[in-house]
């Protein structure tokens, strides 16, 4: 019996799989609803399609517009962009691309512009619910002028008028026939849906070679790949749905690599680093993830500025900075973030002070006698609710110091999770949180707020809840604002109206800014290449630059 | 049956050692749950107070167990985490006991098609997946049964929530062991003389039948208030169960999951603290089983295996 | 006895539909409207839309009116299409129910292979040492924290002593043989030490209750030794609550073990029904759900059935 352990053991030991390195594993957290790229757009599904699919056009590194299915940019000055007349009188823009000439999808047929055109006609199709209508909504023409140049005409210039990014490119070859068939049935026909190892629905460096739902996604190197070739043969992206799992697996080497965009959380980077730093190369990006406390003012008292003042003036956001996340995520004035080149420092700042904020309090009625919470005039409770998603720990943890901040100057508060399905599904979009909601949203650089801060961007039920101006906030200042950043292509005469929107932002407080959100990755040392952007185009796109050391 | 002595009863429960010793070892965790305001006054800090520049730190006379993720103390939350966990337990426990009972005695004295209804619809809920359906109880919305909102955003509701759940899938045992005796005792002569002097239903569950139960309905109680409280952190594992700030014991434990690189004593202490309880609650039930009645194994096999399976999973 | 099956099976039939309506219910009580999630999704739906959708899902009629609507298409092997992964319902529970299969039939086996030696050895000597070592150990399994169990384990076994992989199917790594089964120890064992201790109680208490009836009294009194009375009569009589008891558990096979199945990355069917419903996934939710209540449901009428079989004295009523 003992041999017969001792055996065991043995086999336990030295059966452990070889380090094959011409595979790497990748840890993520989560698994899209669906790999078709019009139906769904999630930080896990564009993580996926960066290795296996590319936009016309993303931001880069430097947080500018760049290429990737064109040949350059279009703008005014190099006249790939040009002023239009529309039918009803307004004026849009045309712009021209050309994609490259050797681009061919992962089965060898090549890409063309029809394959373009067949996207746009997919998702301007009225039975089929694509994920960013707006998008389509904006093109009002299409021409193919060969099997490379396309031009598309849009309804409006605006000062983001140079991307291109949300249309993605569909096989003609493949999915019309399909598409044909029934429009209305085509999300769940779909060969994205059907079959995902086809080669030729992908045309990045890599493509789809396998799919184990709600699991694992695998890639191969994509043979037509007209581009850099990849150094990494296989890439394996594995799902896992608890994040003490996923840092095991990272441990134990069942995984080389978790994603620091849908992989672990920045505090969890930081211990981990505190006890691996010679193991594994740890960098930190910062991003374009705005958290932020949103104050619902269809609830009083929270449509009083002065309480909005108050409850930001109350909370050491440096405390939490520092002490939870090893003084990264610093406290954000705004929504902007500092790198931003539409930021501006010159606005009202919230540094700690309870006394301060118990002022503001004070003055808005709310008074204090000894330790007991804030009461008005008619002996109400200063009481709210602070939402959250059930999903962040981290989330979590900044909700308890900021309740206990809060309970310091006599607001009470109590804390209600719910799951982000939930959370952004309906108890925002439907702005039914009395009181304050925690959330961070990845945008891209200079996004204009629109959606978030226009008045006619309150959802409602009249309006089928469009809009994302969950807050209720209104300024008429603001929307002008908004409409004329939006219509300024002059970067120069944007800059001062960019500031002014700031200034009104860090006066009103529609939400409150905690921070920035930074990203952290963990590197084994073996392996190189990988550059975070830090924003919603994330590193993945450039996989082909990443190469293992051996 | 009603002629056993108290005394004798005792003596046999004392006997078995492990089920005295368990016992004392739940209230000794009672009382030092129920002193938990005196410890926070004795510490002079409360059991939600964050203190950032405290995280992790180890113990020390200011916080005898040191303090969580948060610098909370740990011990603190520890006291008030049992008695949130000791509450729910208990309290889902007994609940169910009630409900149990009042099924088993209706069943039991009216007999005819409503005990066969009763007794059908207790073989339905005994033959339900547990804990699937627990996750879909726990994960409704309250706002669309018309509860108000003031009640539903409530620190407390996610507890009344779990006791709620439990009590109303928990039923079951309790509900066959009364329905059972009830039939025993329903035709002798001191309840035929009770019914033809008048007396009602209730009283004469109270005063005939519910004494004859007492034993079984007591060991099925203390063994269901165990498993609620591992039931408990299984729900606070998946994110159903109680929710933050306030304490219990299980979701102490989940949360310390996530940081059980750096802090791996925030997991073991209410990891323990649950075994222990659960194991005494165990041990008591076993006890008392042997003490009350020595043959009566199979019952309790039903028993532990109904429930012991459930949380398991 | 066919009026037994017959009766039983009626009764059956009855709790799956009442099951089944439940369920659907209480899957409407869960947050988030399908339809209202689309909308919030896709911002630029119009009321004309929202009206065509709602009569599309059916969502204008009242719940009985839908549920029947589920019910015939159930009925007709059309469990319809998962929001979640945007794919039939049927190819999601393939391969889940094979995943959860594999581990929760390993971890049975064993429990089995473990308890009833085990139940029997403390049986044997009711109240000895060794009755209270079986005893205890039966406790302690059914008392530890499912998901602490399993965590130490990983951070023992897979971390610190790089024995066994932390999680997974294998089924990635294209694991064969003893490199596939590697995977399944360390979720087995959670598993099994969760479920090992009650499977000891129950063969204890079946074979203590056989020990005492009047035949095994009559076989020692014929001068049979202990062991052949053991052997002969005491075992096989013993050993028929644990088929009881295999009937009864069969059940949970098909429901997976969400919490082993979470902390190991294993993607089974409690892990998906638990999905299921958090995503408010109707169609996989019920699916899942039913699933589940079916084979429990056939698991205790083979368990009542099997135990008639066995022994004629038994008295269903």
């Amino acid at each position: 019996m003992r041999k017969l352990i001792a055996f065991l053991m043995l086999t336990l030991v030295t059966s452990f799989p070889a380090q094959a390195r011409d595979l790497l594993k990748i840890g993520i957290s989560g698994y899209p609803e669906t790999l078709h790229p019009a139906f769904s757009s999630s930080a896990v599904q564009s993580y996926i399609h960066g290795f296996v699919l590319r936009p016309v056009t993303a931001f880069d590194h430097d947080w500018k517009i760049a290429c990737f299915m064109c040949a350059d940019v279009p703008s005014f000055e190099n006249g790939l962009a040009k002023r239009v007349a529309l039918a009803d009188g307004g004026e849009g823009v045309e712009l021209t691309f050309t994609l490259p000439a050797n681009a061919k999808w992962g089965d060898g047929v090549p890409l063309t512009s029809r394959d373009v055109a067949f996207s746009i006609t997919v998702g301007q199709h009225p039975d089929v619910p694509v994920a960013n209508q707006e998008v389509f909504n904006r093109i009002v023409g299409f021409e193919s002028v060969d099997d490379q140049t396309f031009k598309v005409t849009m309804d409006r210039i605006d000062y983001t008028y140079q991307s291109f990014g949300g249309v993605e490119i569909l096989p003609e070859h493949l999915e019309r026939p399909v598409f044909e068939q029934d429009p209305a049935t085509y999300q769940k026909r779909s060969l994205y849906v059907t079959a995902p190892a086809t080669p030729g629905l992908w045309f990045g460096p890599y493509i789809v070679s396998d799919v184990v739902t709600a699991s694992a996604v695998m890639l191969d190197s994509n043979p037509y790949w007209w581009g850099q070739k990849p150094d990494i043969a296989k890439i394996q992206l594995r799902n896992f749905e608890n994040t003490t799992a996923l840092e095991a697996s990272l441990r134990t080497g069942e995984i080389d690599y978790a994603s620091g965009e849908t992989g672990m959380a920045l505090d969890k980077v930081i211990a981990f680093e505190r006890r691996f730093t010679n193991l594994y190369d740890i960098s930190y990006q910062k991003g374009l993830s705005y958290y932020h406390l949103d104050a619902n003012q269809a609830f009083p008292p929270l449509d009083d500025r002065r309480v909005r003042q108050a409850l930001l003036l109350a909370i050491d956001r440096t405390e939490i900075s520092t002490k939870l996340f090893a003084g990264k995520n610093t406290p954000t004035l705004s929504f902007i973030h500092p790198d931003d080149p539409v930021f501006t420092p010159d606005v009202a700042r919230y540094d700690f002070n309870p006394e301060q904020a118990g002022r503001l309090l004070d003055d808005a009625g709310w008074t204090r006698t000894d330790d007991r919470p804030r009461t008005n005039a008619d002996g109400d409770v200063l009481r709210l609710t602070l939402y959250g998603a059930t999903e962040s720990s981290t989330g979590q943890l900044i909700q308890q110091v900021l309740q206990n901040r809060w309970k310091q100057i006599g607001v009470e508060v109590d804390i209600l999770n719910q799951p982000a399905r939930v959370l952004f599904g309906e108890t925002l979009p439907q702005r039914k949180f009395d009181g304050l909601a925690i959330f961070g949203w990845l945008s891209a650089p200079e996004h204009l707020p629109l959606t978030i801060l226009r008045s006619d961007q309150v959802p409602t039920a009249d309006n089928l809840y469009e809009g994302q101006n969950y807050t209720g906030y209104t300024n008429p200042r603001v929307d002008e604002l908004i409409d004329a950043i939006e219509l300024e292509l002059d970067f120069d005469k944007r800059l001062p109206l960019w500031h002014e929107l700031q200034k009104i932002y860090a006066q009103d407080l529609p939400a409150l800014p905690l921070y920035h959100g930074e990203n952290g990755f963990i590197f084994p040392k073996w392996l190189k290449g990988i550059r975070p952007t830090g924003h919603m185009y994330p590193s993945s796109l450039w996989a082909e630059e990443w190469y293992i050391i051996r | 049956m009603n002629n056993r002595t108290s005394s004798g009863l005792f003596h046999r429960f004392i006997r078995h050692r492990l089920a005295a010793f368990s016992l004392m070892v739940l209230v000794l965790l009672a009382v030092a749950s129920f002193c938990a305001p005196l410890v926070a006054h004795y510490l002079g800090t409360d059991a939600q107070t964050v203190d950032l520049f405290g995280r992790y730190a180890p113990p020390s006379t200011a916080h005898p167990m040191g303090t969580d993720e948060l610098g909370r103390d740990v011990l603190l939350r520890l006291l008030y985490g049992g008695q949130v966990s000791l509450m729910v337990g208990l309290t889902s426990a007994v609940c169910a006991t009630l409900i149990g009972t009042i099924i088993g005695v209706i069943a039991g004295l009216r007999g005819g098609w409503l005990d066969g209804l009763l007794m059908r619809v207790t073989d339905g809920v005994i033959s339900l997946p547990l804990l699937p359906l627990l996750i879909v109880m726990a994960a409704i919305d309250p706002g669309k049964l018309g509860i108000p909102r003031e009640i539903v955003n409530g620190e407390s509701f996610s507890l009344y929530r779990i006791i709620f759940i439990i009590a109303l899938f928990g039923w079951t045992t309790v509900a066959r062991l009364v329905r059972a005796a009830t039939l025993a005792v329903r035709e002798r002569e001191f309840v035929m003389a009770a019914r033809a002097m008048g007396a009602g239903p209730v009283r004469i569950a109270a005063r005939h039948i519910l004494p004859n139960v007492a034993t079984p309905i007591i060991i099925a109680t203390t063994l269901a208030a165990g498993n609620v409280i591992l039931l408990e952190s299984v729900l606070s594992f998946l994110g159903l169960g109680i929710q933050p700030p306030v304490p219990s014991w299980g979701n102490m434990l989940t949360h310390a999951q996530e940081f059980i690189w750096d802090a791996p004593m925030l997991a073991v202490y209410p990891g323990m603290l649950i075994f222990i309880t659960v194991i005494a609650f165990n041990f008591i039930g076993d006890g008392l089983q042997d003490a009350l009645d020595p043959r009566a194994e199979n019952d309790r096999i039903s028993i532990t295996g109904q429930n012991a399976s459930g949380p398991a999973q | 006895m066919r009026r037994f099956i017959v009766t039983r099976l009626i009764q059956t039939l009855v709790v799956m539909l009442a099951v089944s309506f439940g369920a659907y219910v209480l899957i409407g009580l869960m947050p988030g409207d399908p339809i209202d999630l689309m909308i919030t999704a896709n911002p630029a739906i119009s009321s004309a839309d929202v009206a065509r959708l709602k009569a599309l899902y059916g969502l204008d009629q009242p719940l009985v009116v839908r549920w029947f609507y589920w019910l015939m298409m159930a009925l007709q092997g059309d469990f319809g299409y998962s929001r979640l992964f945007t794919q039939p319902v049927t190819d999601l529970i393939a391969p889940a129910l094979g995943n959860s299969l594999k581990l929760m039939l390993a971890s049975w086996a064993l429990s089995l292979v473990i308890a009833i030696p085990a139940g029997i050895y403390a049986a044997l000597k009711p109240r000895s040492f060794r009755d209270y070592a079986v005893n205890l150990s039966a406790f302690a399994g059914v008392s530890i924290p499912p998901f602490w169990l399993g965590l130490l384990a990983i951070l023992l076994f897979a971390v610190t002593l790089r024995w066994l992989p932390a999680g997974g199917t294998g089924q990635l790594d294209n694991a064969q043989g003893w490199d596939a089964l590697r995977y399944l120890i360390l979720p087995v064992a959670t598993l099994t030490i969760a479920s090992v201790g009650s499977h000891i109680r129950f063969v204890r208490g079946s074979m203590i209750e056989v020990m005492r009836q009047d035949f095994i009294r009559t076989a020692r009194a014929k001068g049979l030794s202990e062991r052949a009375v053991i052997t002969n009569h005491a075992l096989r009589n013993g050993m028929m609550p644990v088929v009881t008891l295999l009937g009864l558990e069969f059940g949970t096979l098909f429901s997976g073990a969400l919490i082993t199945e979470t902390l190991f990355s294993w993607p089974g069917m409690g892990r998906l029904i638990y999905n299921a419903v958090i995503g408010s996934d109707y169609n996989l939710a019920m699916a899942g759900l039913m699933l589940a209540t079916l084979v429990t449901l056939i698991g205790n009428l083979l368990a009542d059935l099997g135990y008639k079989w066995l022994d004629p004295r038994v008295r269903l009523s």
